[in-house]
Parts: structure tokens; sequence; C-alpha cells
């Protein structure tokens, strides 16, 4: 019989994905009510936003500032909502197993759960590391395009879902990962850098007991769903092909994702089923007073947009050995004292 | 080519006079209209093209300035582009499910004059038989459908035998959930009058005051905008001799009441605590509502009636109740007559039917699907006889309005008849208890083709000799038709022309005779 063990789920989200985050983690205390929870906000409250969680969250929240990560301002600067959400969740898992946890895992907050997942448990026994993969099997037609050339630039593994045990291997890979993306959590495909994700591709070489989860209901999404068709059962069970679906995750959903569930879908409506639950749920938990689109890091302190020049331009300083203090509270754009300089 | 040679291709002068007319000047030419202005204010050119859509999906439409029909036609239907939303009729059913609210209430206690005037209806009612208290989700007077007319069927039997029939319906009308316990007003119908809003206590002591030593008789034919709790108290207050529950469909399961899964998929109604359930939107309210329609079943100690064996199976699974005590009474039979069927004027094309209202449940966008691909096929002329409702109507399928009424039985059948039709589709997309379209179809000497497992209707089918069609999916559906052969044959084949005889809902059990001679 397998002893207890300490485990910890975490996520990572800004205020504009905190509906689902909580989604998310309601999800988990269903099917994982043993598993601690922890949100990595990565965010400062809006004006007339609570920052205490609110009554019914059912998480602890770890703030980006609580990480330990030098020269958080300039650094922060340097990283739009999708590099910095997921630029924290090495310095987050290291400083979680720290903390004394048997395992960690991460799930995006997009995914919801749908079973428990009993697979990532068994191999953690052995294992120190745990991927799913983007694909398990050569596509088809317009999915060569769509999905394996789309893994080729973004990552072999889908970085939606990590499970990694608290041994010495495990926390050699924790330590290397969260390094990192200290210096290259980036969106830059070209030089074969995607955000946190496409680290993992060289992982199974430097980590020996890395497993690849092959379970078909872990991590389905439009990339993969014509491989594991979700099925609604006379029996009650909700399949992806033929396992039990584990978790789902809803990328983008309320643009470009949607159509490309239904494309993918095939001739079952099942998806769609699943689409509308998955919404009712992240409506039922909507963020209150949350103006549209917003992220603290997006502006400078006067409300200036910060642009994607801005960003690159404090790279090339950073690499160039200077960290300014302050970069969102400058009157200029980073990118034109870049310049001047 | 102008715009409006290429848009006039395939543009439905029909389509876009329905939904637009009506604010056009008459004389208007539509194609032109479209072309200058119409598409801009997006608006259709036909049922199958969603402007607005078109134009939100593909922005370099919108950059070019294009007439986005002219551009589908021309080049976006070779590249593989969605004129509307894909799978837009199914995700429109899924997306509007939900599980209904129960209005805000205001009182409890019913309109005290309303209540006298049953307290006197009763006690001087001239029939001296005991009183039947019928039980049902709406006023059978006043509305359509297989359940209103059963009801009126033994409305009627009732005067016959000089009892008297109460009827009870919601006070919330069309409101597809159980009312909360506490609720307790409904409204009354006494022999054939309109009564008004009646509390339950009220209820209780004008049917105790009734003068009648005979014990009342209820007859149950659904529990919708009821409150079960308190449906179980007046019958335990009137200690009432017997109580007769029908199951025309499954609400006795799920407030879904036909199992279908966010009403687009038959679910048969597996566990509660099943994944199925967990992501229906009936599914957080479904444990709920099963434990109190079964403490009522058992607290009334319920005889329940199935239409059919097959309605007694898929019951008792989804319930997961012994069947003890159930009984299988058919509502209907088929009389064959010996006057067999002539089609007049030309074979061809043959008249296809869908038979009932334009709703998915029905199998109506299946059957709008296969009249679409069918369209401009010679051999085929595609029908809807039944409501007409305010759906859209396609215009390659012709509406037959049709009411079957309690003094119009054979309004179906008749119409059917009168329109010589060679097929129908009965395309059901649950499990039908009893298929009453099914023996309507027989009796005006139709072919049929019928989706296998739509419950009841293969087996009624099967049980009267007629050779139907059975097919699985809708691709089934559409290739049986392209292909013709299998059509064709059946349209052919002889067949005889019959009645449906009503067989009196209750009365026509023993249990109830027993009941009400005890």
């Amino acid at each position: 019989m397998t002893e207890r063990r300490r485990t910890v789920c975490f996520t990572s989200a800004s205020y504009s994905y905190l509906d689902r985050a909580r989604t998310l983690f309601h999800t988990v205390e269903e099917f994982h009510p043993e598993w601690d929870r922890v949100l990595v906000l990565v965010d400062e409250p809006a004006p007339g936003l609570t920052e205490r969680p609110e009554v019914g969250d059912n998480y602890r929240t770890l703030k980006y500032s609580e990480l330990g990560i030098e020269g958080l301002s300039a650094w922060a600067f340097e990283h739009n909502v999708v590099e910095m959400c997921t630029a924290v969740k090495g310095a987050a898992l290291c400083q979680l197993l720290g903390a004394g946890y048997d395992r960690a895992v991460y799930l995006d907050p997009d995914i919801a759960l749908f079973g428990r997942m009993d697979e990532v448990e068994s191999l953690l026994e052995v294992h120190d590391i745990v991927l799913t993969p983007h694909l398990l099997a050569p596509e088809r037609g317009m999915g060569i395009e769509d999905n394996e050339l789309s893994a080729l630039k973004h990552g072999v593994f889908n970085l939606g879902f990590l499970a990694v045990a608290n041994r010495p291997e495990g926390n050699r890979a924790a330590q290397w990962w969260r390094d990192r993306l200290l210096q290259f959590c980036f969106e830059d495909i070209p030089n074969g850098v995607f955000t946190d994700q496409k680290w993992w591709d060289l992982a199974p070489a430097f980590f020996p007991s890395t497993a690849v989860l092959r379970h078909r209901g872990y991590n389905v999404a439009s990339w993969n769903l014509s491989d594991r068709l979700i099925s609604i059962n006379r029996d009650g069970s909700v399949l992806a092909g033929a396992e039990p679906l584990v978790f789902f995750h809803f990328t983008k959903v309320d643009t470009v994702g949607e159509e490309m569930l239904v494309r993918y879908a095939g001739n079952s409506t099942a998806v769609l089923e699943i689409l509308k639950w998955y919404r009712a749920r992240v409506r039922e938990r909507a963020v209150s007073n949350l103006p549209k689109g917003y992220w603290h890091f997006s502006t400078y302190a006067d409300g200036r947009a910060v642009t994607r020049e801005d960003r690159l331009a404090m790279r090339r300083l950073r690499a160039a050995g200077k960290n300014p203090d302050d970069p969102f509270r400058s009157l200029v754009s980073i990118a034109q004292l870049e310049g001047a300089v | 080519m102008s715009d409006v040679d290429i848009a006039g291709r395939e543009f439905d002068a029909a389509y876009y006079g329905a939904m637009y007319g009506g604010s056009l000047p008459s004389g208007t030419d539509l194609l032109a209209h479209f072309c200058e202005q119409g598409w801009k204010e997006g608006k259709n050119p036909t049922d199958w093209f969603d402007t607005r859509y078109y134009l939100a999906r593909y922005p370099d439409i919108v950059a070019a300035q294009m007439n986005p029909f002219v551009h589908f036609l021309l080049a976006g239907r070779i590249e593989g582009r969605e004129p509307q939303r894909p799978l837009n009729p199914v995700r429109s059913v899924i997306e509007a499910a939900r599980y209904p609210d129960w209005p805000a209430e205001v009182s409890q206690l019913g309109d005290r004059t309303a209540a006298q005037l049953l307290a006197d209806g009763l006690a001087s009612s001239p029939r001296r038989g005991r009183t039947i208290v019928s039980v049902s989700h709406d006023d059978y007077a006043l509305s359509l459908g297989g359940i209103q007319n059963v009801v009126s069927d033994e409305a009627q039997e009732a005067v016959a035998l000089d009892l008297n029939f109460l009827h009870l319906s919601p006070s919330h009308a069309g409101v597809i959930r159980l009312a909360p316990a506490e609720h307790t007003v409904v409204r009354v119908r006494l022999n054939g009058e309109a009564i008004g809003e009646v509390s339950s206590a009220d209820l209780a002591a004008a049917i105790r005051g009734a003068g009648n030593t005979s014990r009342p008789l209820f007859v149950i034919h659904h529990l919708a905008g009821h409150s079960p709790e308190s449906l179980a108290s007046l019958i335990e207050r009137v200690q009432a001799a017997a109580t007769f529950y029908w199951a025309h469909d499954y609400f006795s399961a799920c407030p879904s009441y036909a199992l279908l899964r966010n009403d687009i998929e038959f679910c048969g109604g597996p566990p509660p605590s099943s994944a199925a359930c967990r992501v229906c939107t009936y599914g957080p309210a479904r444990p709920q509502h099963l434990e109190r329609v079964t403490s009522f079943l058992d607290r009334v100690q319920a005889i329940v009636l199935h239409p059919s064996r097959s309605a007694a199976r898929t019951w008792q699974k989804a319930t997961r109740r012994a069947l003890q005590s159930n009984k299988v009474a058919p509502l209907a039979k088929l009389l064959p007559s010996a006057t067999v069927r002539r089609r007049e004027g030309n074979d061809l094309p043959l008249r296809v039917a869908h038979l009932g209202a334009r709703s998915y449940p029905k199998g109506w966008s299946q059957f709008e699907a296969l009249a679409f691909r069918l369209r401009k096929d010679p051999r085929y002329e595609f029908l809807q006889f039944g409501y007409d409702g305010p759906e859209v109507r396609p215009s390659y399928i012709k509406s037959i309005p049709v009411a079957v009424s309690s003094g119009s039985r054979d309004a179906m059948t008749e119409a059917l008849v009168e329109h010589q039709v060679d097929i129908a589709v009965l395309w059901s997309m649950c499990d039908e208890t009893f298929g009453f379209t099914a023996y309507e179809a027989m009796a005006a000497g139709c072919g049929v083709v019928v989706r296998a497992g739509s419950g009841n209707v293969p087996y009624a089918l099967a049980a009267e000799g007629w050779g139907a069609l059975v097919l699985g999916s809708l691709d089934d559906l559409v290739v049986a038709f392209e292909n013709g052969g299998a059509i064709a044959d059946l349209a052919a084949s002889d067949r005889n022309y019959g009645a449906v005889l009503s067989t009196a809902g209750s009365f026509g059990i023993v249990d109830f005779w027993q009941a009400l001679h005890d």
C-alpha cells in the first residue's frame, strides 16, 4: 500500500484568468481533496479589486513578489502576460518543494478535472518527472500543419501539466527549469524558445527518470482531440478515446479555441457539451470589478501602455548589464530610453 | 458577371421575403436589395448562409469590402470556408439548454372565490359517482399534445360514467420542473369548467365536503409544475382509494423529461453521480428531483403505468426502481382496413414527411439536413405535418399545419392521406414511450423510415407487421435516399389504410376499473 504523500497542486495566473483558476481548483478539490492548492498570482489588484481571497476560494495565494526573484521590476518589464505567468512557474516549483511537499503538480488555470489523476500518482512512485506530450500519434491532413508542426515550434510536451517528485533528480530538474525561466522565458520561436514549454524537450535527455504519460484521458485539447474523441456514454462515463477523461485543457475557448475544438470534434456533440459545462462554471466564478483586459504589468504607472518594443529594449538593456530600478515609473518609454543610450 | 448574377444562382427569394419582407415595400426586387444593401445590413440570402458570421469569421472579406455571399460562391466554398457557424443547429440547442428557475411566488393562498366555487360545485354536482382527480402539466382544455388527448379522453369517459372529473394543472404554466415542496396552489377545472387557482388545503376541504362517500381516485399524467409533497399530502388528506401514475415520459427519472442530456443526446438516465450527469445542465438538480419523485411514488403507493414495454424497460433503468407493480397499457391500437392504399396521379416525386413540430427531439434537425441535401433531387418532395411554430421554415420543406386535438383526433392521419404522403420519416432523437405518429403513419398507409433505438416506435411498427426501413444515423438516412432503391421499394410496397383507436387512457386498464368499483 502506498505511503501517504503530501501533494501540492499549483497554478499560475493573472486576475483576468482568476475565474478559470478558481474553476480549476474547485475541480481539483472535488477529485483530490487531499491535495493542497496554491495560486501563484502574477498581478497586482486593480483599483476597487479586493486583494484578499474571496469567500468560497479554496486555495492559498503565493504572489510573484514572494518568489525571491531579483531585480523584480525590470525582470517583470521584459515579459508579456503569458511570458511572465509561465516564467514564475520554475521558481514557484522550487519554493514549494523546498517547503517540504513530497510532490508538486502544476496545472494551467484553463484546465478542469473530470476524474482522479491516479496514473500520475503511480508514476511518481517510480519517476521524478511526469510530462504529457501534445501528440501521441502522427497526424493526418490539416492536422500535420495545425498540430505536428505546431508541436515542433511550441514544444513536444504541453506544460499545462507537470508533476515533480521531491527527490534528487526532481529537484535538479526544478532548479534547472527555474534558472532557465529567469533568463529565457520568452515567445521566441525562431530562436527555439517558447516560454517555459520548449525547454522540456531536453528533459528526457537530461533527466532519465522522466516519464511520458501516454494515457489519453490526460491533457485533452483541440491539438490532440482527433486522436482521442470525447464520448459521453449510456453507462455515464465520459471517455477520451477508450480511456476515461481525466482532465481537459480549454485553451483560448473564448476566441479561436472553440472553432478549433469544433473542427476536430468529429460528429460527436460531446465536446460541445463539455465546453458549455466549462463556460457555465467559469461564469459562476467571475471576478467582479475587473476591467476588461486588465494586467498590472501592461502599463506604466501613469497608464501608458508598455509596448513590445519597450519589452525587447529592456531585454537588450539587461543583457548589457543595465538593471533599471523601476522601469514602470519611467516617464519616457523604455524603447526611447534605450535608443538614446 | 455581376454580383446579382452570381448571388442569384443560389439566392432564396422565398426565405428572404419571409425573413425581411415585412420591412420592405411590396414589389421590391429582393435579390437586388440583398446585393445593394441587404448584405451590409447583415441580412442572410438563404437559410444556410449567415452573413454576419461570415464577416466576423473572415476579416479579409471585410477588408476587401465585397459581398460575402458572392465571395463564398466564387471562392469561399472551394477554399473550405464555413457559410455559417459549423454545427450551428446542435450548438444552438446545447447552448439554450438549462434547468428552469421557479418563478418568484407571491402567495400560497389561492383564490378564495375559486375555492368556494369548487366546494359548491362538488357539493352540488349532479354526478353521483366518485371523483376522479386528474393531474397533468398543463390545462388539457387549452393546449395540444398526446398527454392532453389522453386526459381529454378520460374526461369524456368520466362524463359517460357519471363521475366527477377534477383536473389539476400548475399555477405556473410552462415551467418544466417540480415546484418547490411548499408550493400548494393549483389551477382547477371541474367537469370541464375552469374554476381558478385553489390551495391544497381548500382543495382537500372541497373534495371531502362533496358528500360523496366513495373515496376519490387519483390519475397523475405528469408532475411538472406540481409539488409532489403537496400532492401526496392532498392524496392522504382525502384518503384516495388509489393513485395511478402514468409515465408518459421519463420525468420520474430526471428534469430532462425525454432524457436528452443537455437537450441534445439521449442518455438513458445513467447514475446521478456519473460523469455524464456532472456535465449535463440538469445534473445538479437531478438527485433531488429523482428522490422527490420516488419518495412520492412510495408514499402514495402509486400504480405506475407505461404506454409500452419498451417504455417500462427504459424507465426501470433510468429510475433504478424495480417494476413489481408496474403495468403496461398501450394508448392506442391500429385497426387495419381492407382498403388498399393507391396513389393518384404521378408516382414522382415521392412525398416524404416529418410528422410533428419543427423541434430537435422530434428529429427536425436531421430531417432538415436530409431535405437540404436533396432539395434539388426531382425524386423527392419534402413536407412537414404538424405545429407551425415560430421556427424558420426552410423553402425546400412544405409546411402543412396540423393540430391533433381532442375534437379532431384523426387530423394527422387525414392530412397524410389527403396529401398522399409516400414516406414518413420517424426520427425521434429519444426513446418514444409510445409513438402516436407511428400509428398515424400506418393508418395513412405511409411507408416508414425509422431511426433504430427510438424507443417504442420500431417495436410498434414490427408488432403491426409494418415493414419499415430501420436506419442508424443521419448518414445512413442520406445515403438511403441518395441511392433511392430501398426508398422506392418501400414507397411501392402494398399497404392498407387503417384507423387509430385510442384506448381511453386509465379507463382501458383492469386495475383502474377494479379501483373504481371497490
